[in-house]
């Protein structure tokens, strides 16, 4: 399958370097302390947050920080093929949540919470490529909503690298194409990345590239985020008759 | 690993001066032994205080209906509740999860193992491959450790040869036969890459990095990264999933010390296979009573070369006229005396031993020597073996060097040049490479 034209066209039609389609929305679950949608082309996530509270059980909680845990599940109409998947339970689940909540501990400020608990709860709706950096995305969309601070504002997005070209934010059919794919969660003020993964053989030189491609993208879904917490900030403002600068 | 905090002061402010609580230079790694089984199955690995087994078990299943193709692998890592207090038996740890994911990502996934070449029959049988891998002792670096040693036995490992007879069922064809040890060479599997990996413990704000973190610095570190790196000096994954950011910039200087560092972690392995391998020739080595005890390895002309025998073909071949005997079905018969049937074997793995067909009274003579046989020590025995049986076996392809594992001698990894002096870069290879050359000196815990 021909995935770069020789016009340098992606199979949706895209440049190399151009994301997808974003939106998002904040709040959208009056019952949990926060939540969000993020969407991503036809990527599709729903993040909640209960907490902080006092933890469930005293065992886990830590007495100079407080801990979260991470519930992810995908819908089964996620994804394009019709096989059964586990949801929760199985090991590629339990690695995605955990890596979400990686992200999120090292991004909360978790210090300020001891023997409390957070509760993330992910729910895939749509999977069509870079589901894990959405997961990530709406997450901190939730935790802002949540009020609960924040070390800084963390973005993420996937490159893959297929026929000699880094490609941004890869979709479901260019992640069949079987090349390298790198995940990139970056603290945008910081400039600091927080999470790197990077599956399949590579060259250097190569990763060198896709991971500067990253780190723009990265800063481009930051800057999204940014203005829509922003905006949703003002309208609540608006609501209650304050005003925002 | 719970740790107080002036622990964790002290090994973070020592690392501040570049000393660390084991004398290593930070980016040293701790000595690597490699052994293998004598089965060819397994390998285990001791990483200063860390040791992982890994036993890979075969047996015949049903493919997956969509890869009929293919043989398939499954990769478990159990981490035994005795090596380390916060292990627990039962479920599996999120540790133990991430630990097997990155096998699966790193050797099926990436398709270091050819999982046709384990395909039998498309759509009827394939090998499935349990690559088991238990920690022993944890003594930080799981992921180094687990790694290397599943790579090491799936090196090492060697599967029974198989003949599948064509034609339709009815007609006996579509029987699957497991071939003896002794009646065909048990053949290695083939790797396409060998990945292996580098992981660092990051400290402080990110600036001071060490290599290969024991567990104590595991508990202080305030992040950590494992960059896989393969026999083609590519970069295979990259896991930075906990702690503290990094700036991108760092991964690339952390990728060009895991390059040095997957060379030396190859090496290592390389000289542990072939110690091993000149082992194992040895052990099949038979010679005359009289003859001197040749040292390990070392193999003199006159010695017959056996293929590893079990216990019946050992009792063919020590009686002189059955051996002529089991000569004329080797050639005709052999592959069918051998035979097993197909639902015998399935899900059974290797069968331990064969029916020895036309030596009826070879089988008694077994009997009576399976109390000396057993591990096969032939070299104690002192019984000469120069039948004709013997030597056929010896055209055979018995070489044990037959090795289709593309092990590349990785090439040194030169400096660039376009480094200054000066740079952190060149200074940490610097160093890397120091620390390796005194290495032989010193041996740590």
């Amino acid at each position: 399958m021909e995935f770069v034209t020789p016009e340098g066209l992606r199979r949706d039609g895209r440049r190399p370097k151009e994301l997808r389609q974003l939106k998002c929305e904040v709040g959208v679950f009056p019952h949990a302390d926060g939540s969000a949608t993020f969407n991503i082309g036809n990527t599709q996530v729903i993040a909640t947050v209960f907490g902080p509270r006092v933890a469930d059980s005293r065992g886990e909680s830590s007495t100079d920080r407080a801990i979260v845990k991470c519930a992810y599940s995908e819908s089964h109409f996620a994804a394009g093929s019709r096989r059964q998947r586990k949801g929760r339970g199985d090991r590629r689940t339990a690695e995605l949540a955990s890596t979400v909540r990686k992200a999120l501990e090292e991004t909360i400020l978790v210090e300020l919470f001891p023997k409390a608990q957070i509760d993330l709860g992910i729910q895939v709706l749509q999977a069509d490529g870079s589901v894990l950096a959405a997961c990530i995305n709406a997450a901190m969309l939730a935790v802002a909503d949540a009020g609960i601070p924040m070390r800084d504002m963390i973005a993420a997005t996937t490159v893959g690298y297929l026929e000699s070209t880094p490609l941004l934010d890869i979709n479901h059919t260019e992640r069949t194409g079987n090349g390298p794919e790198l995940l990139l969660a970056l603290h945008v003020n910081q400039d600091k990345a927080i999470i790197i993964t990077e599956e399949g053989a590579v060259n250097p030189e190569t990763l060198e590239g896709m991971a500067e491609l990253a780190e723009q993208g990265c800063k481009a879904v930051g800057k999204f985020l940014r203005q829509s917490l922003l905006e949703h900030i003002q309208r609540h403002a608006t609501v209650r008759g304050l005003t925002v600068k | 690993m719970r740790m107080s905090r002036n622990d964790k002061d002290f090994i973070v402010k020592a690392l501040q001066e570049e000393i660390r609580i084991d004398g290593r230079h930070p980016l040293e790694s701790r000595k690597v032994s490699i052994a293998f089984g004598q089965n060819n199955d397994s390998a285990s690995i001791i990483m200063g205080s860390t040791r992982v087994v890994t036993v890979v078990v075969p047996s015949l299943e049903s493919p997956v209906p969509d890869r009929p193709k293919e043989g398939t692998l499954r990769f478990n890592v159990e981490p035994s509740p005795m090596a380390a207090p916060d292990f627990e038996g039962g479920r599996p740890t999120e540790q133990a999860m991430e630990l097997i994911r990155l096998l699966e990502q790193t050797l099926r996934n990436s398709r270091a193992v050819d999982r046709e070449a384990l395909c039998i029959q498309a759509g009827r049988k394939v090998w499935h491959l349990d690559i088991n891998v238990t920690i022993l002792e944890h003594g930080g670096n799981l992921t180094d450790a687990c790694l290397l040693s599943a790579v090491a036995a799936l090196m090492v490992f060697r599967r029974p040869d198989v003949e599948a007879a064509g034609g339709d069922s009815e007609a006996g064809g579509g029987r699957i036969s497991l071939l003896s040890p002794a009646v065909r060479e048990p053949l290695p599997l083939s790797l396409h890459q060998l990945p292996l990996s580098a992981t660092f413990g990051i400290f402080g704000e990110g600036e001071s990095v060490v290599l290969d973190p024991k567990l104590r610095e595991e508990a202080a570190a305030a992040g950590t990264m494992t960059i896989i790196i393969n026999t083609n000096s590519d970069i295979c994954a990259i896991k930075k999933t906990c702690g503290i950011g990094t700036p991108v910039l760092q991964m690339h200087r952390l990728t060009q010390l895991a390059g040095e560092r997957a060379g030396e972690l190859m090496q290592t392995l390389k000289a542990a296979l072939q110690r091993h391998e000149a082992s194992m020739v040895s052990m099949r080595v038979r010679r005359h009573a009289s003859a001197p005890q040749q040292p390990l390895g070392a193999l003199p002309h006159s010695v017959t070369l056996l293929p590893p025998a079990d216990v019946t073909d050992v009792a063919q071949s020590w009686q002189p006229d059955c051996a002529m005997k089991t000569d004329e079905t080797s050639s005709s018969g052999a592959a069918e005396d051998s035979e097993q049937e197909d639902s015998l074997s399935t899900g059974e793995g290797v069968p331990e031993t064969c029916e020895a067909g036309g030596a009826e009274q070879s089988s008694t003579i077994a009997a009576s020597l399976q109390d000396t046989q057993q591990g096969t020590l032939a070299t104690k025995s002192p019984q000469v073996m120069h039948s004709k049986a013997a030597r056929e076996h010896h055209d055979r392809p018995a070489n044990p060097k037959r090795i289709a594992i593309g092990v590349e001698k990785k090439k040194e990894a030169d400096i660039p040049d376009f480094l200054e002096d000066g740079d952190d870069l060149k200074e940490d290879l610097l160093h890397m490479r120091r620390a390796l050359l005194s290495k032989e000196k010193r041996s740590y815990m």
